[in-house]
């Protein structure tokens, strides 16, 4: 009965129904797989001026390449740096004349020059990157260099060449594992990577603020029907308005928690309850706010318009945009601010759980009294 | 039997009733004169219980308003000014809606029968298609629904042609005889005010009104 | 022209009626930006006051790992953000249940000799639960570390393996095996000398301050553009939209009245408050110069609002209209490359920029104020307002002849 009544006025908006019910589950997967792929696009321009134009500076440069984070471009000092200064670049490394004469001589004092400026965000990293790998070129020289004063000291008559030694120290490093790193909190026993799991926040971060829009735009009926002349129909029909209300609230909940149990096993390879029961909590949330606004608004325009913009500051405060651990740890009753974080954390606030009671009851009154 | 006992209605400080009195007895056709804003809907929405009075008492049948207000409102049908209607639906679905929601239930020919009634032939056209008069007579008829005891019609005849509104006037007031039914209404109508009300009500001092009623020789009432 | 003033007065009372919405709605732009900065500049403050503290275990005996892992402090104190320190297996924990110490990073007992057979070795970090971020930074500092160990360690057996063949005796050959650790570690991890860093400072960011307050302004200027011309949209019922046509009043009237409403609102504001800026920036500018910036701000406003007024004229669903108009805003100011510069963003993106009208204004903006560019060319943001308006009143044409 309440059911048919439902679907009539349902009816002609279906598709646009369903289309914002999908609507998180779709976004975050095109959001996240073209944020990944971006991610693997985006770049760090910097320039290579190769001075020296020796082999061992030409190797050097190939392995940079191989490098997923650099666009590396050659060119010469000149332009590198004047594309520096019109921050055309993040950053400028020239390596020297005498790069493989000062190597093979087991010199490695400014082999490579670096030019930044106070606008490379990444030069820090590029740095880093560079120099490391430059390292390591040094450290095989040096052990080449080693080589030869033993075999000197010993009066050794193997044969050695410089190529050659580099050359093993290269293969031993890349075919054994000599030192790996395992990670493990202390006090829990799964010995897993947390890698995995904070690349996976980030996608119900972006979840998180989709659903809170979607939420809040598939909610408007409430404004739509509360203010609608037809309302006082309802206090002929067996029917009260309230019930009536919240009837089609339990449907429109039921029918979203099946799509966040969907979403929950597309996104998220396990099924583990008390998660499960997290993004439930945290989508009972995002009801309880989209009612507390609309039950406040008279006009369905100023509620399109306020509700993205309470979105948006939700999710900021959740950290789904800026990662807000640190701004917590300095303020730690901010984070109860927004429900956002809670789910992020995959912990239920309890200052929310009260909130989603609080307004149940809240809207109950409002609502039954209308008619008193 | 309806009787309403000295209430009054205040929008904030502006009073719009003042200690107003009536009653309706079984089988009455009552009509509700007085001019624009003297708060004739705002006395049709309190009997109707869509908002209460600041004070006074209402009886339906030995019922007070106070306590039994869902079997009083299982009584009444009330037909509002504006129209009342789902316009993204069609006549069809709009009755077949408020039919799954009533105490009382109807069959589709049950509801198209009600909506012939009402002189409305359209079934499956949708209301935002629908003409201005042909839309208040589907509001009339949804009100129509439960088979309601008393029946409270805010301006039902405007915009409705002349045949038709002979034809419902005398579909309804016929009703109320047989099945001992109440009907209060307003009208600005005042041939229709005398032609069918067994009694009248003026709201307001309006001595305009009380002539011409008094001419007519209908019964006044005293509120 | 008649209507188009008498809606422009309605607007103005509008927004006199509704002052309190409005002042929230420029002050709300700015509390998310303040939220922004005070939670960028919480991680980045804080990473550099707040040491990471780091027990290092060794349970391995020998005397190789203990130098090694001595080694390994020294040079973690050289990091003025961290500090290591060397304790037994029982203090690291009680540090870290007592959240007095970020990780723990164990050394496993042979650890030294496996690592001269050259087996693999496992370091092991032991992460605090309570700090989950920093635990994983020092998981990072590890693996950096443990790299640069490996590739050492590759290098001393190359030498080793040659050194076996030569008549060193054995026990020459086992302090060359100290000796090389100590070494060739010490020589892997101070590698500080191999890069000569230069350090430019580019003009417009020569002060953050100031580069950063005017990129906060040219943000707020879209923002409010768009929120202030979406907040004056209003529903017309169709009876009034009636019964405005029946007096002569076009769709396009009131929208051209509440285009050049926000216009000047906006404008005004801005123009305020760049002022303001402007002065606190020791630079003394021509006249002409502030009539430059002027016309680049009205130019970037109007812009925006005219964007904004297509998207109302093609979309019809309110809900899309609001998100598309709400995306847009994103969308121009990660353009304009104000916030964060374009270089960063994949390559077929970026070719894009240049297309957006921020990006040209920014870029023009930028030079006027902190290179005191005394040139200036309206040309490509002129060209695009035309097209802009081109299109717009195209589309109302449209949409009129579609409606009758
Ligand atoms: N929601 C309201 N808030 C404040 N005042 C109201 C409200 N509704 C009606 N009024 C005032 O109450 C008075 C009575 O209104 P009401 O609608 O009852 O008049 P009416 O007799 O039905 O008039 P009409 O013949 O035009 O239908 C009017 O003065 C009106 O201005
Ligand atoms: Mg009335």
């Amino acid at each position: 009965m309440f059911l048919f009544t439902r679907m009539l006025l349902l009816k002609k908006q279906l598709v646009p129904t369903l289309i914002w019910l999908l609507m998180p589950l779709i976004l975050t997967v095109v959001v996240v797989q073209w944020g990944n792929a971006a991610a693997r696009d985006a770049q760090i321009p910097i320039a290579i001026v190769d001075e020296d134009h020796s082999e061992l500076s030409r190797a050097f440069i190939q392995e940079l390449q191989q490098m997923d984070l650099l666009t590396i471009q050659l060119m010469g000092k000149q332009k590198a740096l004047y594309a520096l200064e019109k921050n055309q670049l993040d950053s400028v490394f020239i390596i020297k004349r005498n790069f493989e004469k000062e190597l093979r001589n087991n010199k490695r004092n400014q082999l490579i020059e670096a030019y930044s400026t106070n606008r490379s965000y990444f030069y820090f990293a590029v740095k880093e990157n560079i120099s490391s790998l430059a390292q390591r070129k040094a450290t095989q020289a040096k052990a080449a260099h080693e080589v030869k004063n033993l075999l000197n000291k010993y009066d050794s008559d193997i044969e050695w060449s410089f190529d050659e030694i580099v050359a093993q120290g290269q293969q031993r490093e890349e075919r054994y594992e000599l030192l790996t790193v395992d990670f493990s909190y202390y006090n829990e026993n799964e010995s897993s990577s947390p890698t995995e799991k904070t690349n996976l926040l980030t996608s119900w971060g972006i979840w998180a603020f989709f659903t809170l829009i979607s939420t809040f735009y598939l909610f408007d009926w409430v404004i739509k029907e509360s203010n609608h002349p037809v309302v006082v129909r309802w206090l002929q029909s067996k029917i009260s308005y309230i019930t009536y209300f919240f009837s089609t609230l339990a449907v429109y909940l039921l029918i979203m928690l099946v799509i966040d149990i969907l979403t929950y096993r597309i996104i998220e390879t396990q099924f583990i309850w008390s998660e499960v029961l997290v993004m439930l909590v945290f989508r009972l949330t995002c009801v309880a706010l989209a009612l507390f606004v609309a039950v406040h608004l008279k006009q369905v325009l100023s509620y399109y318009f306020i509700t993205p913009i309470l979105a948006l500051l939700l999710a900021l405060l959740g950290g789904v945009f800026i990662p807000m651990e640190r701004f917590f740890a300095k303020w730690p009753i901010m984070s109860e601010l927004s429900p956002v974080y809670a789910l992020l954390q995959w912990d239920v606030s309890l200052v929310w759980s009260v909130f989603i009671v609080l307004i149940c009851m809240y809207v109950y009154r409002k609502e039954s009294n209308r008619f008193a | 039997m309806l009787e309403v006992k000295n209430i009054s209605k205040k929008y904030r400080s502006h009073e719009i009733l003042q200690n107003v009195s009536m009653h309706i007895a079984r089988g009455e056709v009552v009509g509700l004169v007085g001019q624009n804003g003297a708060g004739k809907s705002t006395f049709l929405q309190i009997v109707a219980t869509v908002m209460s009075a600041n004070s006074g008492d209402l009886m339906l049948d030995g019922l007070s308003y106070n306590c039994n207000l869902k079997a009083i409102r299982r009584q009444i049908g009330y037909v509002p000014q504006e129209v009342a209607l789902w316009e993204q639906l069609t006549v069809r679905e709009n009755m077949l809606f408020f039919a799954k929601l009533s105490w009382t239930k109807l069959s589709e020919e049950q509801c198209r029968a009600i909506c012939v009634n009402m002189q409305l032939h359209e079934w499956d056209k949708q209301v935002s298609k629908l003409s201005g008069g042909m839309k208040r007579k589907l509001n009339i008829a949804l009100s129509l629904i439960d088979d309601p005891q008393l029946l409270l019609l805010d301006e039902p005849t405007v915009g409705i042609d002349l045949k038709s509104k002979t034809e419902i006037a005398h579909f309804l007031t016929q009703q109320a005889k047989e099945h001992q039914k109440m009907i209060l209404y307003t009208s600005h109508d005042m041939k229709e005010i005398t032609t069918y009300c067994d009694r009248v009500y003026i709201m307001g001092e309006d001595s305009f009104y009380y002539d011409y009623l008094q001419e007519k020789g209908i019964t006044i009432g005293k509120m | 022209m008649k209507n188009f003033v008498f809606f422009t007065h309605q607007y103005l009372k509008q927004m006199k009626k509704k002052w309190w919405k409005l002042l929230l709605l420029f002050v709300f732009p700015l509390v998310i930006i303040a939220l922004s900065f005070m939670a960028l500049s919480s991680i980045f403050v804080q990473s550099e006051q707040q040491k990471l503290s780091i027990a290092i275990v060794n349970e391995d005996t020998s005397s190789e790992s203990q130098l090694l892992t001595q080694l390994i402090v020294t040079i973690l104190k050289e990091n003025t953000y961290i500090q290591a320190e060397l304790l037994s297996m029982e203090e690291a924990e009680e540090q870290i249940e007592q959240n007095d110490s970020t990780a723990a990073i164990v050394f496993p007992s042979h650890f030294a000799a496996d690592l001269y057979e050259g087996t693999s070795v496992k370091l092991h970090v032991l992460g605090n639960p309570q700090e989950k971020t920093q635990s994983m930074v020092v998981n990072e500092l590890v693996e950096t570390i443990a790299r640069y160990i490996a590739s050492a360690q590759a290098n001393i057996l190359t030498v080793y393996h040659y050194a076996k063949d030569t008549s060193i005796s054995p026990e020459e050959l086992e302090s060359l095996k100290l000796e090389l650790l100590m070494d060739f570690t010490f020589y892997t991890m101070g590698k500080r000398k191999i890069l000569r860093e230069y350090e430019w400072v580019l003009q417009p960011f020569e002060n953050p301050l100031h580069y950063y307050s005017i990129a906060i302004l040219f943000c707020l200027t879209i923002i409010w553009s768009i929120l202030l011309f979406v907040f004056l949209s209003k529903q017309t019922s169709k009876s009034l939209q009636m019964r405005l046509k029946l007096a002569g009043v076009a769709f396009w009237q009131e929208h051209a009245a509440r285009i050049f409403t926000t216009f000047m609102t906006v404008l005004i504001l801005s123009s305020v408050l760049f002022a303001i800026a402007l002065s606190q920036l020791d630079i003394q500018y021509y006249a002409l110069d502030y009539l430059r910036m002027f016309l680049f701000v009205s130019l970037l406003i109007l812009l925006t609002i005219v964007v904004c007024a297509i998207f109302d004229v093609i979309f019809h669903s309110d809900k899309v209209k609001l998100l598309m108009t709400f995306l847009l805003c994103v969308v121009l100011i990660a353009g304009s490359g104000a916030v964060f510069p374009t270089i960063y963003f994949p390559y077929s993106m970026q070719q894009l920029f240049p297309n957006f009208y921020t990006f040209d204004i920014w870029k023009w903006l930028t030079d006027l104020i902190f290179e005191e560019r005394n040139y200036a060319s309206y040309t490509k943001s002129g060209l695009m307002l035309a097209l802009a308006l081109t299109l717009y009143s195209g589309l109302v044409y449209v949409k009129g002849r579609w409606a009758r």
